[in-house]
């Protein structure tokens, strides 16, 4: 199924400005494995070593959390899915 | 206990005069608590060109709505004043336990007036207040000073109290409770221009009458909570690791805001803290704890401790000297957390000094014989020490950054908004962040409008593009107000990411203060708007109009350079576009004045006169 990955703007200058690519899966795990297939530079901000995603990343479906088990949650045709940083500044 | 007492306490120390009074009904429904209730009361009782350092000026303690109650990371406390760093309305905030004590000794806020003519110490109690002899204090640290009143007074009592550094009136004095600082602004050097030195408060925590509303939303609240990751990811790491973010989007600055990547960024790593990490503490009713305490186990500094660094301060005591060592960042940790002294202030500082004397504009002899060059961080922690007490070129950098450049001739370098010195976010890379400074009512704070959205890619109300510039006026205000309806409370700021503010937050004060509205989130936005406009009108007041809503010249002339990470050539540009939007949306005259159509849709009608006289 077609799911929107939003690539968040402080990564733009990592993959020439895409803000977005449409890629066909059916857990979020498999659509941020896609993406690094087109942009393998984002991996390592991804995931750590372990090819867990980072405790700073978090990833919203439709603007709602998908923690906790992130990466086998399913998602739907059409489903839109945001990374981002969850460090607090301060 | 009622969590709104309704209760303040005026504590005269000219006359020696205590007296009890109710907050008035019209405040408590305009301004609801904390922040609100501050700046209330003092654009009433501070007058228009009052020195911040006399016995004229206020400093106001003040707690939010929801301190002491069960409710999760609302136990913050401010200090409130006119500050002698930057002349304009000041707002300090700080965490531990002493904003809940406050509540438990039965007030919402203190004003202390006058000065008194020896040192003196505050002692509280729900009893009473007594004025007490702080002679034997007096040139005392905070951890000394608060020892002995806990000897003193016994376990159920919390301090808050000044350093040496608040004290010798430097300008960027803290007024520390615990090992957490109201840091910025100088609300320490007020307490020091008092003779005051420390206030400390003897309570029994109360069991609170939590309604069954109230609690039903904290049991909601900590359901959210438990399973947000940004909570469980802060409750991990606390701030330690924001570094690691902002200098692979290049906003770290670094050399006084040459750079925007620290070249030795991997030594500086969350993880690197980590090693060192010894403890955790938090605040009242807090499940965070998200205060990491750090060990030096080995070399110079072996045996340092502090309970943090935190973000800002892992910042300036690395960053602005181009230093490397973190052994050394938490050694002027504990140093700044003794003297009572705003790292943020004294890091950027010195990080000025150290470029004026590479370009020579300060000679060896100028800076008492210390070798300034960068990564020298011997050199560093001997300015911390010299600006505490006000030796040899401490003296000068203790007026602050503004006031020292004004003196040296050497203005270009200082990089500051209205005196306060800009924090860790380079605003040429994070532009609503640096616009948030140029606006906000204290200065250069990086937590009076925090842009979570260009920062962290938070996509509420709207994403942005960090490098846009006028066409986020509006992400600016919303921040801004977010900000101050969240400081009635007073919320953690670092809670606004936990999923349950801002619905639940509205809900928890309608339960506390019986105001339903206040879970209308409108017009909790109204009540924040109405303290971020009376704060501009109290700076207007003092003279303050559009030429101070400014930036460093280097951060709209000089580009950012970053190493090739994003944001490299980038500059502020769009200064006077962005301001003439952002009045607009704020309702102002085009010099920044809130106007009186905007000043009686927010009640603010009493103040139209003095804008008149703007």
């Amino acid at each position: 199924m077609s799911v929107t990955v939003v690539i968040p703007h402080f990564w733009g200058y990592l993959v020439n400005g895409v803000k977005e690519v449409d890629v066909d899966c059916r857990t979020i795990g498999e659509c941020l494995t896609a993406l690094t297939e087109h942009f393998p530079q984002l991996n390592d901000l991804l995931f750590d070593k372990k090819g867990r995603l980072h405790g700073f990343i978090d990833i919203t479906v439709n603007e709602k959390s998908a923690y906790p088990d992130e990466l086998n949650k399913p998602v739907n045709d059409g489903d839109k899915v945001f990374i981002a940083n969850i460090i607090a500044g301060g | 206990m009622e969590h709104r007492t309704g209760r303040l306490l005026r504590v005269d120390l000219s006359t020696g005069r205590v007296t009890r009074e109710m907050v008035d009904e019209q405040t408590a429904l305009d301004f609801v608590g904390g922040r609100g209730f501050g700046i209330n009361y003092l654009y009433r009782e501070v007058a228009p060109g009052t020195e911040p350092l006399s016995e004229k000026n206020k400093l106001i303690l003040v707690n939010g709505v929801l301190a002491g109650s069960s409710v999760q990371a609302v136990a913050r406390w401010m200090a409130i004043t006119k500050s002698p760093l930057t002349g304009t309305f000041f707002r300090s905030v700080a965490g531990a336990d002493f904003g809940a004590w406050l509540k438990f000794a039965g007030y919402d806020l203190i004003i202390i007036e006058g000065k008194a003519e020896k040192p003196v110490y505050i002692h509280l109690t729900a009893d009473g207040c007594q004025i007490l002899d702080a002679g034997h204090l007096w040139g005392k640290d905070t951890r000394v000073t608060q020892q002995w009143l806990s000897q003193q007074y016994g376990q159920n009592t919390r301090t808050a109290c000044i350093g040496p550094a608040g004290e010798n009136l430097v300008r960027y004095s803290a007024i520390v409770s615990g090992r957490r600082t109201a840091g910025r602004g100088g609300t320490g050097t007020v307490m020091g221009s008092k003779n005051l030195k420390a206030i400390a408060i003897t309570a029994q925590r109360s069991m609170s009458n939590e309604s069954e509303a109230l609690r039903n939303l904290i049991r909601r609240q900590v359901d959210i909570m438990r399973t947000n990751k940004a909570f469980i990811h802060h409750k991990e790491m606390g701030t330690t690791e924001t570094q690691d973010v902002t200098n692979r989007l290049g906003i770290f600055p670094v050399k006084n805001y040459r750079l925007g990547k620290h070249p030795d960024h991997e030594k500086l790593t969350g993880a690197e803290y980590r090693k060192l990490r010894v403890g955790e503490f938090g605040c009242y009713s807090c499940a965070a704890r998200c205060g990491k305490a750090h060990l030096v186990t080995s070399g110079a500094y072996k045996g340092a401790t502090s309970e943090g660094p935190e973000y800002e301060t892992i910042w300036s005591f690395s960053a602005p000297i181009e230093n490397s060592s973190i052994e050394a960042t938490i050694a002027a940790d504990e140093i700044c957390d003794d003297m009572g002294l705003d790292t943020i202030s004294t890091g950027a500082c010195i990080g000025f000094v150290y470029e004026l004397y590479e370009r020579g504009i300060l000679k060896k002899k100028d800076v008492d014989g210390l070798e300034l060059s960068y990564g020298n961080h011997e050199s560093m922690l001997a300015l911390v020490r010299k600006i505490a007490l006000r030796e040899g070129i401490g003296n000068l950098l203790a007026e602050g950054t503004a006031r020292a450049a004004a003196t040296l001739g050497a203005e270009y370098y200082a990089m500051h908004v209205k005196g306060l010195d800009l924090p860790a976010y380079d605003p040429r890379g994070a532009k609503s962040q640096g616009y948030n400074y140029v606006t906000s009512n204290i200065g250069a704070s990086h937590c009076f409008g925090y842009a979570r959205q260009e920062i962290f890619g938070a996509t509420v109300p709207r994403p942005v593009d960090r490098f846009a510039e006028a066409e986020n006026a509006d992400i600016v205000i919303y921040n801004q107000n977010l900000t101050a309806m969240g400081e009635v409370g007073i919320i953690c700021s670092f809670s606004q990411g936990w999923g349950w503010f801002p619905e639940v937050y509205g809900k928890m004060l309608a339960a506390v203060t019986g105001v339903e509205r206040l879970a209308d989130l409108g017009y909790l936005t109204t009540v924040g708007e109405r303290i971020f406009n009376l704060e501009r009108a109290f700076n207007v007041r003092e003279g303050f109009s559009r030429s101070h809503d400014n930036l460093p010249k280097r951060i709209t002339s000089e580009p950012l350079v970053t190493g090739g990470t994003p944001g490299e050539g980038q500059v502020v540009r769009e200064l006077d576009k962005f301001l003439d939007r952002y009045y607009q949306l704020r309702g102002w005259t085009k010099e920044g004045v809130p106007s009186a159509q905007k000043l009686k849709e927010l009640n603010l009608g009493s103040v139209l006169e003095d804008m008149a006289k703007s």
